[in-house]
């Protein structure tokens, strides 16, 4: 069995994988990542990683059940995770890199959650002048197109933002190992969000402010959460609103050129 | 004939900007209402019956025939009830 700690959000992780990593997944996920700073054993995590399952051919969705313990059983042809009741440890089986992924977004949301840390939004995030702009859209919309465009700026995230809320504070962006394909870890470990934009391929450059309803009902539908636990789904819910309510949010129509960031900023 | 219906416990309303939001916790879905329908959504969690509703409707907009008043509620409710905010007994 391989243990190493590392960080995911501002949460130390101690992750024990349980079979060889033929694939190189967990390597690929974690290889490159910090370790964190400073582990408190009572507020840690505790993930329990094999090889196993089976492709998501069909692609179908997550079921969720609740264990006769009380913990939570999410399941995919691509994964497993069954988290504790206190959320404090999980056992995870993913069968290939995006089950693997996916199955850790799942995990991430679900204590971003409980915890009232925040949200994981579907999304890429770039940093520019110290500060991150995030870049949310639907599959195909260009999230990593903006942020293959992006560099040399710093990526936070090229699929799963990691978004801490905290009262009376601008919202952190923290270094997300759940990449989809570039997997360089961010020069920093968080940056304050400086703006939400919502992507359209189109053939000019034009950004536009949205309504805040109008963003709220944008960014919900990129927030990767599965539901539940009801109190944590609306927890979540509302999170969502603070979110939209404490950065500026914006319509983004965009080429493929990095001239978009003349319009931004 | 009046609708029996009951709202579901668990959905929050959240306002934003003056726009009226339904939350419903068991989907994780959002609802997004004009002014009138959220006014009607309060009503209907004080259990206002479907004919209180339209006659508070026609008490804010003199003039729209009381008919054509009955059928935006019933129109409103069945919408509410396929989405699952409210159930219809």
């Amino acid at each position: 069995m391989e243990v190493f700690w590392r960080e995911i959000g501002e949460f130390a992780v101690r992750v024990n994988c349980l079979s060889e990593d033929k694939e190189r997944s967990v390597q690929r996920m974690f290889g490159a990542r910090r370790p964190p700073d400073r582990i408190d054993p009572a507020g840690s995590f505790e993930l329990t990683i094999r090889h196993g399952c089976e492709p998501n051919e069909k692609g179908l969705d997550t079921t969720v059940t609740q264990t006769p313990e009380g913990g939570w059983l999410f399941e995919r042809p691509d994964y497993r995770l069954e988290i504790s009741p206190d959320y404090r440890s999980a056992d995870i089986t993913y069968y290939d890199y995006i089950g693997l992924r996916c199955v850790l977004i799942n995990w991430f949301s679900a204590v971003a959650a409980r915890q009232n840390w925040g949200l994981v939004v579907h999304s890429s995030c770039v940093i520019h002048n110290g500060e991150a702009y995030l870049f949310a859209g639907y599959s195909g919309a260009g999230k990593s197109t903006v942020a293959a465009l992006s560099r040399p700026r710093g990526l936070l995230s090229d699929e799963a933002s990691l978004v801490k809320l905290t009262p009376d504070q601008p919202p952190l962006v923290y270094d997300s190992p759940m990449r989809s394909s570039l997997l360089q870890p961010a020069p920093v470990r968080c940056a304050p969000l400086k703006a939400i934009y919502f992507l359209r391929k189109s053939p000019f450059i034009r950004t536009h402010k949205l309504a805040g309803s109008q963003a709220f009902l944008y960014l919900f539908d990129k927030i990767w959460y599965w539901p539940h636990d009801p109190a944590l789904t609306a927890e979540t819910i509302r999170m969502s609103k603070r979110l939209v309510e404490s950065v500026p949010t914006y319509g983004l129509e965009f080429q493929k050129n990095d001239l978009f960031w003349e319009a931004i900023s | 004939m009046s609708v029996a219906y009951r709202c579901l416990n668990t959905a929050e309303m959240l306002e934003i900007d003056g726009d009226m939001i339904i939350l419903n916790p068991e989907t994780f879905t959002v609802t997004k209402l004009n002014e009138s329908g959220g006014e009607l959504w309060q009503l209907m969690r004080e259990g206002r019956t479907e004919e209180e509703l339209a006659e508070y409707l026609a008490s804010q907009h003199g003039g729209v025939p009381m008919e054509k008043i009955r059928e935006d509620v019933r129109h409103f409710i069945q919408n509410l009830q396929e989405i699952g905010l409210i159930r219809v007994e």
